[in-house]
């Protein structure tokens, strides 16, 4: 039986053995999680790094008022969406520069066209048109459906991570949901019509 | 109609979790051993909080105490003065 508790303590102390531990053990949890929100293997893997080291840091700090799962889930999370906001304002700022220099009132976002390392084959196309939407969403509702439809965990820990009622878990997912179709829709205006005459 | 949208939302079941690179864990250490020693220890940092806190209600203590006492000397003077106009309209 794994004892998280020891680790910690360990870990405050600087025992990077034990940190190893804690890392084996939710390393791969963490960077699913990561991965959903950056859409890139490379970023994940900076934020991954981030975590840990996040973790080594504040270990000490630890009260243990919700379990370990719940504190490094809610660290991931936090380090992805600010990891995001940096990455949107220096975009931003590019936008911005390409205005003067084109001319164009009209921008056109690169949109990343990632495929989760973990989807079924037979899923790749459509998970791609998927993760492209999901930015459309707000942060809590990309929390939540990231959380709950991808990374497959219960409403009341996912509550517990984003600090929330496990109802507006509830109501953030069905949100989330009721965006993304409009998204499709709006992204996607002649897919229904086209999939209609083709099959 | 709305086949191809429940198609597109259901495209994550089954999901199996992504791996992160083999060498990440050296990197983390890597990183952790870059870290400059005052990061490490933060118990600095809440000594000197403490001592700004303890400070700051020395100094209260100290002003509360002073403006009491201050008071105190005024209504003694008060009362001495109510004391002697009292003598004066029984004098009177």
């Amino acid at each position: 039986m794994i004892d998280e508790k020891k680790w910690l303590e360990e870990i405050a102390g600087g025992g990077e053995e034990a940190l190893e531990l804690l890392y084996q053990h939710y390393s791969n949890r963490v960077y699913n999680t990561i991965i959903s929100f950056t859409k890139s293997a490379e970023d994940a893997e900076e934020v991954l790094q981030d975590v840990f080291v996040t973790v080594f840091q504040t270990a000490a700090g630890f009260r243990f008022d919700s379990s370990v799962s719940t504190w490094i889930y809610r660290i991931a999370v936090n380090k992805s969406l600010d990891f995001l906001r940096k990455k949107n304002s220096r975009k931003r700022l590019g936008i911005f520069s390409s205005i003067y220099i084109r001319d164009s009132a009209e921008v056109k976002h690169d949109i990343a066209d990632f495929a989760h390392p973990g989807v079924k084959m037979e899923n790749a196309e459509e998970s791609k048109l998927l993760f492209r939407v999901i930015d459309e969403l707000s942060e809590n509702q990309r929390t939540a459906f990231i959380l709950t439809q991808v990374e497959g965990l219960p409403q009341q820990e996912v509550a517990d991570i984003m600090n929330v009622s496990r109802k507006s878990v509830e109501s953030l997912l069905q949100r989330a949901k009721a965006n993304l179709r409009v998204a499709l829709e709006k992204y996607y205006p002649g897919r229904g019509n086209s999939n209609k005459t083709t099959s | 109609m709305e086949d191809w949208k429940d198609k597109i939302m259901n495209s994550l079941e089954g999901l199996d979790k992504a791996q992160p690179p083999a060498n990440a864990f050296s990197k983390i250490q890597q990183k952790i051993h870059a870290l400059p020693p005052k990061k490490k220890q933060r118990s600095d940092n809440w000594m000197a909080v403490a001592a700004a806190i303890v400070l700051m209600v020395c100094s209260n203590i100290f002003f509360i105490s002073s403006y009491v006492s201050s008071t105190e000397t005024n209504s003694q003077l008060q009362s001495y003065t109510d004391l002697i106009s009292s003598y004066n309209i029984y004098a009177e």
